[in-house]
């Protein structure tokens, strides 16, 4: 009996392994590169990580150990999320099929935990390199904590699918804010390790639980995760087709990035705003992030809008759309309607935030409300682009343009960010190389945004050519192009040498060219 | 004159070094029970996606109501219903919801008639889509497609996979569309007893090719199972010329004749062997006879 319950460990611990073997070796590869950096350029990363004035090949190599160090970390929770997907249900969660082997709920919640706890364990001790510091031994103890309460939110909220991503980063966040505020508060150690060992036990007993009543045949979901949907349930007939697809659309994606903002707004930022109400530098911060966050995370949502369906890894239309009478223009009218709707509403979101928390309780604040304002037409416009700019890639059908076109998703955050510190690090350097480079810098802006709109214009006379005209959009592009251009115009009265440039980005900002790409990669995706 | 829903002149499709179609041609005149038959991957699915505009002609041409339904996909597709094995239903929705979606699509949807049908079906209108089981899923897929009184009702095998009551409740369904309203129904199969209970005509694909296409009575009027009794045992199947198929053991053998049975007669008199049966061959016979010839 013990060496049955020996074997059914190994096979469910090589199971996690098997299931993964590819994301796991690529884990493995990473981890080695990472760790090959880290010995035979140990002074320079540690120049790079210490010197605040590092710059060139110490930053550089600092940073993309840092990256490769954070990839190990991304495929390692990818490897131990342990989840399969159901060809039922279509959703990603603890593999069903081993509901059948003749073992406890326990164990089948059990084995995978403490695979990864250990896993982690041991990644966490390659990678350190103070190996007394308290800091580290907290780490230690966090980071298998953390993995419990990811799996068991993969597990047990597998309706929400790539929603659950944010929610482990959001999970995260609150982990390390948590244990901040523990910190600075003087609470001593041994009671922080308490209280996320707590988390980690009730995270362990929810997917127990959850594994369990699933086993025996299982619940209906719990109603929370079906409120939003039920927000929008439709009682009354449609006027139109393109008023049912636009619901259809709006149902699918278009109220994940409302979704999200509120959630952030409610459980993120509002609680950090008030506790730091009194700090002007924090508070400034917040105000920032609030301002930035639709945009940011309209980047990323946009790429799932793109596809034809936003849930779906396949790119091909799906046929429930694909045998409905609607032409492409009125689908891409429809996406871009939707992706309105969703940047109004998010927009909404902040805008009714804002006015609460900076007319309550943002006492270190002096806001400026006309530059705010103008923020919320710029970042709603932004928001929208952001949504819609891909549409052409994403209905073209084709996954591998469509993964070409998400790499930058994954450069630019490095290289944005080793920008970014090299600028706050050499800031009077380069304050002092664009003031004296200015009349050098600014003609070559203004060239190259002024071929960008020889090529967009271009593009759209033959994107538009050979595809049914949308005229209200046509319409829209042009209203919305003038008002950017008056407003590049007002701004550009403060700053005089970068009016051409303003005037000539305004016309870039809103996509022309790819709405009338878009129409035609639908066509080419919906008739192979 | 006889006026053609579908028509289909000299289709060709290939998948990679795969010929999916070669050279098919057809037409489906108004009012009929159209079945296609074919065993998987004949080319069953991939001709019903050219009806429906999914795929593109590579050569040869396809009109639906005399539109090129990729050209013109709003017009062929507000006259079409379709159903496929694995209907593409969205799970989150709600049964009512769905079909005040599909109502919007269809400026002639019947919504009493949906609603009928979805009584009829044993369908609870507050369901959500996921919770169906197969046969209602099916059911509330055969209503969408048929609610909104199509002129053609394209069915890719409906009833694959599911029990025997569903299957007939959806052929009824089938026999009644057409029986009540003289409309167009096209629905492939391999199930051939279902294609032989309802349809009219019938077109038989294999390996891409269309061999047999017509109507269903003068295929089976064409296609007789004559037995034939030897002097002496054979030790294998005899070279009839003329015969689709030639199966049996011993003395008696079975072939599977079209049109040349006068042929057959006349050269089984000069084998030396006597006619002890004839009848009327069954479609599954006559399918298999052209898979194998």
């Amino acid at each position: 009996m013990q060496m049955h319950k020996g074997r059914a460990t190994a096979a469910l611990a090589w199971e996690v392994c098997a299931r993964s073997r590819s994301a796991l070796m690529w884990l493995i590869g990473v981890t080695a590169v990472s760790l090959l950096l880290n010995i035979v350029f140990s002074s320079s990363i540690a120049q790079g990580r210490s010197d605040s004035h590092a710059g060139g090949f110490p930053l550089f190599i600092s940073m993309l150990e840092m990256t490769l160090a954070g990839t190990s970390v991304l495929l390692f929770l990818a490897v131990f999320g342990c989840t399969e997907l159901n060809s039922q249900t279509g959703l990603m969660g603890f593999p069903r099929r081993l509901f059948v082997l003749p073992v406890s709920s326990f164990q089948l919640v059990a084995i995978p935990a403490v695979f990864g706890m250990a896993a982690v364990e041991l990644l966490l001790l390659l990678f350190r390199s103070d190996w007394y510091s308290e800091t580290n031994n907290l780490d230690l103890l966090l980071m298998p904590i953390y993995l419990i309460v990811y799996q068991s939110v993969l597990w047990t909220l597998s309706s929400l699918r790539a929603v659950r991503l944010l929610v482990v980063g959001f999970i995260a966040v609150i982990f390390l804010m948590l244990l901040s505020m523990l910190r600075f508060q003087g609470v001593p150690q041994g009671r922080i390790i308490a209280y996320f060992m707590a988390s980690g036990v009730v995270a362990f007993a929810v997917s127990w639980t959850y594994v369990a009543r699933q086993r025996s045949g299982g619940g209906s979901t719990s109603g929370w995760i079906h409120f939003v949907p039920q927000l929008s349930r439709r009682e009354k007939v449609f006027p139109s087709r393109i008023a049912a697809q636009a619901w259809f659309e709006w149902r699918r994606s278009g109220q994940m990035l409302p979704t999200l903002v509120a959630v952030l707004l409610v459980l993120l930022i509002a609680p950090l705003s008030w506790f730091m109400r009194s700090d002007a530098g924090m508070s400034s911060f917040i105000l920032v992030a609030t301002l930035s966050m639709p945009v940011l995370l309209a980047l990323p949502i946009g790429k799932a809008f793109s596809k034809p369906d936003l849930w779906s890894s396949d790119l091909i239309i799906p046929p429930i759309v694909a045998v409905r009478p609607l032409s492409s223009r009125e689908f891409v009218l429809v996406k871009l309607e939707v992706a309105a709707k969703s940047a109004a509403i998010s927009w909404l979101f902040v805008s009714v935030f804002l006015m609460i928390w900076l007319s309550i309780w943002a006492n270190a604040l002096r806001p400026d409300y006309r530059m705010i304002g103008l923020t919320i037409f710029l970042g709603m416009l932004l928001t929208w682009r952001s949504l819609i700019s891909g549409l052409w890639l994403g209905l073209h059908g084709n996954p591998r343009l469509f993964v070409i076109s998400g790499l930058p998703y994954g450069i630019i955050p490095f290289f944005g960010l080793a920008g970014g510190l090299w600028l706050i690090r050499n800031q009077p350097y380069a304050m002092n190389w664009l003031t004296d480079h200015m009349n050098v810098v600014l003609p070559q802006v203004e060239w190259i945004a002024a071929i960008l709109i020889l090529v967009k214009l271009s593009a759209a006379v033959l994107s538009w050519w050979k595809v049914e005209r949308a005229w209200a959009y046509l319409l829209f592009w042009i209203s919305s192009t003038l008002t950017l251009i008056a407003l590049a115009t007002r701004v550009s009265t403060y700053v005089p040498p970068l009016s051409h440039s303003l005037v000539l980005i305004a016309v870039l900002i809103t996509p022309l060219a790819r709405i009338g790409i878009a129409q035609a990669s639908f066509e080419r995706n919906r008739h192979r | 004159m006889v006026e053609n829903i579908i028509e289909i002149h000299n289709l060709s499709r290939c998948f990679g070094s795969k010929n999916a179609l070669k050279d098919v041609s057809l037409s489906v005149p108004r009012g009929t029970v159209f079945g296609l038959v074919g065993e998987n991957g004949a080319g069953k699915s991939t001709l019903i996606k050219h009806i429906l505009g999914l795929w593109r002609a590579e050569a040869g041409q396809v009109r639906v109501f005399g539109h090129d339904p990729v050209s013109n996909p709003v017009a062929v597709l507000e006259r079409i219903g379709y159903l496929s094995e694995q209907p593409d239903l969205p799970d989150w929705m709600r049964v009512y919801e769905y079909m005040r979606y599909m109502q919007a699509f269809y400026p002639k949807w019947d919504v009493p008639y949906a609603e009928s049908l979805r009584a009829q079906f044993g369908v609870d209108r507050n369901a959500r889509v996921r919770v169906l089981s197969k046969g209602q899923r099916a059911k509330l897929g055969l209503l969408g497609a048929q609610a909104h009184r199509p002129d053609l009702l394209l069915l890719d095998e409906p009833s694959s996979g599911l029990d025997p009551i569903v299957r007939n409740d959806i052929l009824t369904a089938v026999i009644r569309t057409v029986a009540d309203e003289g409309r167009t129904v096209f629905f492939s199969s391999h199930l051939l007893e279902e294609i032989e209970r309802v349809s009219d005509h019938v077109a038989m694909l294999h390996q891409g090719r269309l061999v047999l296409y017509g109507p269903l009575d003068r295929i089976k009027a064409q296609h007789r199972r004559i037995t034939l009794r030897f002097e002496t045992p054979q030790p294998k199947a005899p070279l009839i010329p003329g015969a689709l198929s030639v199966n049996g053991a011993g003395r008696e053998w079975t072939v599977i004749c079209n049109r040349q049975r006068s042929q057959i007669q006349s050269l089984t008199m000069s084998f030396g062997t006597e006619i002890v049966g004839e009848d009327a061959a069954s479609l599954n016979e006559v399918f298999i006879a052209h898979a194998n010839a």
